[in-house]
Order: C-alpha cells, then sequence, then structure tokens
C-alpha cells in the first residue's frame, strides 16, 4: 500500500492517532482534526482527554519512547544564554498548572456567510483541560532575554510535505513572560498524548489554541514575529469591520490573539422534543480569554427579555464556566432559547456574527431549537 | 409522507445536479472523482478536508492555486476540469452539516458524517431498510449522481448502512 492509499484506507488516521479512540467528529483524517460533540462537551466542566477537540496542521510526528525521553527544547535567539534542555532539565524549574479553555480560531466557522474555505468547525472545536508544566517565564529569565527581543518564534517537531508551509507561530514577548504561559508536559496530570502534543507543549492560556504549539522543540527569541505563513497570513483577523464576503488587503489584518466572550448550549441537543409540564435545564459553557465571566443570560422569547442563568461552582482563571438555566415553558410550541455571555471587560456576545475572510471569532449570541408537545 | 417528500426531493435535486452539473464532453463524476483522489489527496491530506468546503468556483479556483503553489501536482489540463468539479460536488449551495444529530457509532461512521451528511438530511438514510445489495446500489448510485465516496471506504460505507439499517 503506498501513502495515498493508505491515507484513502482511513487506516492513516488509526495509525497517526496511535491507538488513542476518542469518540469525536473526524473533521479531517490527514492531519488529524477531530470536533467534540456538543452532548460530549456537556458531561464534565474538565473535559476528559479522550473528549478533548483536535487540531494539526501538518501530519502527526512519530515520537516513540525513546524520542520522548531524549527530548531537547532549544531556547536562542536575543538571549544573553542560549539553553538547551531535556524534559529533566525543565522539571526542575518549579512546577505550575492551569485549567485552560483551549478554542480553535475556526471554531463555528461552518456558520461564515458566505463560506469561507478551511476547516468546517461547527461549535465543538473547544475544550477544557487542566495542563501542568512549568512557566516559561522562569526558562526565559534564565535565559536572559535581551532588550532587543520582542517576540518568541515557536516550532514543533512536526514537519510539512512538499511546498507545505511548517507550522511556525509567534507571541509578543510581553505574553511569553506572562506568569501563566507555561511549557507543559502533563494533561489532566498524565502525560501529553501523542496528538495533544507528547512530550512538551505550550500553553499559552486565553489566546486562540494555535498559539499552543504541539510538540515543541524550539523557541528562538527574535525582533519580530515570525515571518511565515501561520503568522503573516492565516490567523489573522481585520483591524475594521467588513462587509461580508469583502476582500481584505493584509496590511490591514492583524494576529488574532486572545479569546473573545462567548457562550454554547451543550444541553439539550438541536431539535429535542419535551412534554408540556416538565422544567427543561438548559445548559452550556461560557468563556472569555484572558477575562472573567461575570454573568450568562438567557432569553426563551426570542430576545424580547432576559433572565441571569445561573453560573456554576467551578472556576478557575483561564476556564470556562458552567451555566444553567430552568425553563418550564409556559405552553406548547417551537422555542428558540438563547445564550448571552458578558465578561469582567464589559464585553457582550453580538446578536450578529462579524464575517472575516477567515471565518475566525465566531462568537455570536448561541441558540437552541426545541420542540414542546401537549 | 415525510420520508417520501424527502426521497423525492433529494432525488429531484441529484437529478438535477446531473443534467445541469456536466455537458456530455465533459469526464463523468465518477472518473473526476478518481482524477481528486489521485490529484489531490493522499500526500498532505485526507479526502475529507476537501469534501467538507462549501465554495463556489471563485472559492475553489483560489484553493487550487494556494495548492499548487504548496506543491500539489495538479496538470494544467486538469485544473479547469477539477475546478469544475469541486465546485459543482462540494458546492457553496450544500446545507449546513448536522453532524451534532447523533449517528450510530461503529466503522464507517465518519464516512457517513463526512460524505453522506455533508450533502443531506439523515432522514435520507434512516427512513430506509435495505439489504447489502440494495445499499450497494444506493450509494453506487449516489456516486454517479455526484457524491463523493472515498474508493477505498465505499465498501465501509456499505457494511455500516447495512449494519445500522439494514433488512
Amino acid at each position: 500500500m503506498n501513502r495515498r492509499e493508505f491515507f484513502l484506507s482511513g487506516a492513516g488516521l488509526m495509525v497517526q492517532m496511535q491507538g488513542f479512540k476518542p469518540n469525536l467528529i473526524v473533521r479531517s483524517d490527514g492531519p488529524i482534526d477531530l470536533e467534540t460533540p456538543l452532548s460530549t462537551l456537556d458531561k464534565a466542566w474538565l473535559t476528559p482527554i479522550e473528549n478533548h477537540y483536535v487540531r494539526c496542521h501538518l501530519p502527526t510526528p512519530k515520537i516513540d519512547d525513546a524520542t520522548a525521553n531524549s527530548w531537547t527544547l532549544t531556547i536562542d535567539g536575543e538571549v544573553n544564554t542560549p539553553l538547551k534542555l531535556t524534559l529533566d532539565d525543565l522539571k526542575r524549574y518549579r512546577e505550575i498548572s492551569q485549567t485552560v479553555t483551549l478554542e480553535c480560531s475556526g471554531n463555528g466557522r461552518v456558520y461564515a456567510n458566505p463560506n469561507v474555505p478551511g476547516l468546517q468547525w461547527e461549535k465543538g472545536a473547544v475544550s477544557n483541560a487542566k495542563w501542568t508544566g512549568v512557566s516559561l517565564r522562569d526558562v526565559l529569565t534564565k535565559a536572559g532575554v535581551k532588550p532587543s527581543g520582542k517576540h518568541i518564534i515557536m516550532n514543533g517537531h512536526d514537519e510539512p510535505i512538499g511546498s507545505v508551509p511548517d507550522f511556525v507561530r509567534s507571541i509578543p514577548i510581553e505574553k511569553a513572560m506572562h506568569q501563566d504561559t507555561l511549557l507543559a508536559f502533563k494533561m489532566n496530570d498524565v502525560e501529553i498524548p501523542l496528538i495533544h502534543g507528547r512530550p512538551l507543549r505550550l500553553i499559552v492560556p486565553g489566546w486562540e489554541a494555535a498559539s499552543s504549539t504541539k510538540w515543541l522543540v524550539s523557541i528562538r527569541v527574535a525582533p519580530d514575529e515570525a515571518d511565515n505563513f501561520f503568522m503573516k497570513t492565516a490567523y489573522r483577523i481585520p483591524t475594521y469591520n467588513v462587509a461580508p464576503g469583502a476582500a481584505v488587503d493584509p496590511k490591514d489584518m492583524v494576529p488574532y490573539t486572545a479569546l473573545d466572550v462567548k457562550s454554547i448550549f451543550t444541553a439539550p441537543n438541536d431539535d429535542s422534543k419535551f412534554k408540556l409540564g416538565n422544567a427543561i435545564e438548559l445548559r452550556g459553557f461560557a468563556w472569555a480569554g484572558e477575562a472573567d465571566i461575570t454573568r450568562v443570560d438567557i432569553s426563551t422569547d426570542f430576545g424580547r427579555t432576559w433572565t441571569a442563568a445561573d453560573l456554576g461552582p467551578e472556576k478557575a482563571k483561564y476556564a470556562w464556566r458552567r451555566f444553567r438555566y430552568s425553563f418550564k415553558p409556559p405552553k406548547a410550541g417551537f422555542y428558540q432559547p438563547l445564550s448571552r455571555a458578558t465578561d469582567s471587560q464589559g464585553r457582550i456576545q453580538p446578536v450578529v456574527a462579524n464575517w472575516n475572510p477567515s471565518g475566525y471569532l465566531h462568537n455570536v449570541i448561541d441558540r437552541v431549537r426545541i420542540n414542546v408537545e401537549s | 409522507m415525510l420520508n417520501r417528500k424527502f426521497l423525492l426531493f433529494g432525488g429531484i435535486f441529484l437529478a438535477a445536479g446531473l443534467v445541469f452539473g456536466q455537458t456530455p464532453q465533459a469526464p463523468s463524476n465518477a472518473e473526476m472523482a478518481k482524477k481528486l483522489e489521485t490529484t489531490c489527496t493522499g500526500y498532505c491530506h485526507g479526502p475529507s478536508l476537501i469534501a467538507q468546503q462549501r465554495l463556489d468556483r471563485n472559492g475553489w479556483t483560489r484553493e487550487i492555486d494556494k495548492m499548487i503553489r504548496w506543491g500539489a501536482g495538479v496538470a494544467p489540463a486538469d485544473k479547469d476540469l477539477l475546478i469544475n468539479y469541486l465546485a459543482r460536488t462540494f458546492s457553496v449551495t450544500r446545507p449546513l452539516p448536522n453532524s451534532f444529530k447523533a449517528v450510530p457509532a461503529g466503522k464507517g461512521s465518519d464516512v457517513f458524517q463526512t460524505y453522506c451528511l455533508a450533502c443531506h438530511d439523515d432522514r435520507l438514510v434512516t427512513a430506509r431498510r435495505l439489504d447489502k445489495a440494495g445499499w450497494t446500489r444506493q450509494v453506487d448510485d449516489m456516486i454517479k449522481l455526484g457524491a463523493f465516496v472515498p474508493s477505498a471506504r465505499k465498501d465501509e460505507l456499505i457494511d455500516y448502512l447495512t449494519t445500522n439499517w439494514g433488512r
């Protein structure tokens, strides 16, 4: 079987997963891109590893135990002391953990109108996991960042095929030096699985997940952001509101960084049927990147009136909040409850989606369709 | 009654695509599906990345141009044929997917979700009960009418349909 036949047979999917079999929607079987069904997300505030969505830009690298055990992270560029660190070296730094809601920039892209190319995520390219590692700031401080170092450029062990650009990303030095940005070697208290970045992943809390480089092998401190496709063309949003479908000059685009305020319903499922007389629990999650969720309001009358939902007790600085709302329909018929989150920066979810050429940042007020029968 | 309407509508929709979607001189859908598999998939990505898109001719032209820049081996004579096929098969007019509607788990469920439900509601399938020969005919008919199913996964799809909606 040649490479093409292998890919087409679906076997490539299983091999790249290395026996890992999450029950997720296959958006792409190579590179691996998997979306979590909303009903699966609904089950837990902390997403189990097998339910965490997966995004890969290039074929999953082969990382066996020997490769993982001899892993090194190189830190060079605008630093006083370039470093080459093994995992054991890294583990000597102070250990920290952060529970982080990671969301793909293009989550909800399928709803862009007009359509845009790219992975056609519905609502489930988002999950919430605990990441454990060391603060990148501590490591960069050891290396000594020069005043000329304004960005860090991250590269992983994954490699492109042919002329496809390498997946290289960068973040500004301020975010890199934030105490909560971490070099993670554990996910939900176990070693990071291969498809989530084994054995070392950068986690940039509150930012779109493409900044959280998997299979991290190098960090170069540089005067400028990375000059490649995945910084200069992809993952950029217009600096002004554009008409849907309009072309945007690249000079008027900036990198998409921190996530905006957003909420989604995870229960009930769309088109669920209920008997009149029973209360229906509307549930979901709300998140806001680096900000906190302050409230989630629900409307069951098509946006005429809004009532605050209950926010769940589970909290973390960069994690989503559970919301619940008990709805007792006054009569039989069709309902379309709406959810609208507000964050600590005063941001509120928009009523209408703000279109952009790559379908990023879909955070319009969410809705779920339900039918109530007498 | 609802299911019959769905089936009738689906048949008319697909037949219209067959009539208006290609000229007598154009390669058949099956020939173009094979060309797509051999030209555009298997090196850098699988077919599902293509099958989920909903783009017009301009959109597919931009994507093909980008892929050529990135090293895809598209022969000049094939470029327009592929763009026409892509715009016809993975068109902007396809309905939004409804993959959050639960489908039975099992081998082949991703083929069903990616290649069947990208174009039509699951009721076109779940309303029927066919044996393996019947589902084979249905899948073949859909491919003739323009549906794209990776050739290497066709049998898997037929088995999945037979297992879940067999007779």
